[in-house]
């Protein structure tokens, strides 16, 4: 049983490998891991590593110099949740759309469970919609919007 | 503060003031700057934070917060949590449809002197959209 704090320096060390470098760290997922994505509106859950490393893919193709940050952490337990930002510039193209050569910037929150000292579950939540905006794929929200 | 006091303030946070609009825990367990922040607008202080709440339940029948997982050390806390409602009256320029909405989000929480000072959402926002017919995202 490692420490929250262990849990969250590996967590640290998968995010920023897979993000900034592009490398999955297989070795710091559990064998039994699973992930749960929201993309376009839909909820996925899979297992293994390969929707985490299809996300990173697409979004390193279509922004090359693409950087994490993580803003804020909090962890307890066999918990880690990360608030991130992630920044680069769409050069290779989202979907298939032409690239826009612009700078893009979204936020997201991350929540990681543990076991054995290895990821065994993720769930992310992003601002999808504020990306599908800066690409001009959706309008900006009306004015007076406030969420909810 | 313990954890353990800050999880059962998130619980309030979303069963009590969310989803039974109890404004007088609001002011108990808000700081009076208790900032709101979704990803396209940020709500400067608690009073805006209680008109939205208020707002959404009225474009919102049986506006429900479902408390799904919160996390909490001596400083900060997160919750992931589930949101459901019934769409009445126009909510974000979207005339009522009576369609019925189910998503999930994770927010993250600051603290100050025992109180909430900030809170940073994210939600399923693009199914929010789809869930009301909003139909110009693309589909994967």
């Amino acid at each position: 049983m490692r420490t929250p704090e262990q849990n969250n320096a590996i967590a640290v060390e998968f995010f920023d490998t897979a993000w900034n470098k592009g490398e999955i760290r297989v070795d710091l997922l559990h064998p039994e891991a699973v992930d749960h994505s929201a993309v376009g509106g839909e909820k996925k859950t899979e297992t293994g590593a390969e929707s985490f490393k299809k996300i990173v893919n697409m979004f390193r193709s279509a922004m090359p110099d693409v950087s994490l940050q993580i803003h804020d952490e909090v962890y307890a337990g066999d918990r880690v949740v990360h608030r991130w930002e992630i920044n680069g510039t769409d050069t290779g193209g989202f979907m298939g759309l032409p690239p826009t050569n612009k700078p893009l910037s979204f936020t997201g929150t991350t929540i990681a469970r543990f076991k054995d000292g290895k990821i065994i579950e993720r769930w992310a939540n992003v601002d999808e919609l504020g990306l599908l905006q800066q690409l001009g794929i959706v309008p900006p929200p009306p004015n007076g919007s406030n969420g909810h | 503060m313990s954890a353990a006091a800050k999880r059962e303030i998130i619980r309030q946070f979303f069963e009590d003031i969310w989803t039974d609009q109890n404004m007088e825990l609001a002011d108990e367990v808000l700081d009076p700057d208790f900032s709101f922040a979704l990803p396209f607008v940020t709500l400067e202080n608690r009073d805006a934070f209680k008109q939205l709440v208020l707002h959404n339940h009225v474009a919102w029948q049986d506006l429900t917060y479902t408390l799904l997982d919160s996390v909490a050390d001596e400083e900060k806390a997160a919750a992931y949590w589930r949101s459901s409602g019934t769409h009445v009256n126009t909510w974000n320029g979207i005339e009522a449809t009576g369609n019925k909405m189910s998503i999930e989000g994770i927010t993250f929480f600051n603290f100050s002197n025992g109180k909430l000072l900030q809170a940073h959402v994210q939600n399923d926002f693009t199914k929010l959209l789809h869930q009301l017919g909003v139909s110009e995202l693309p589909k994967r």
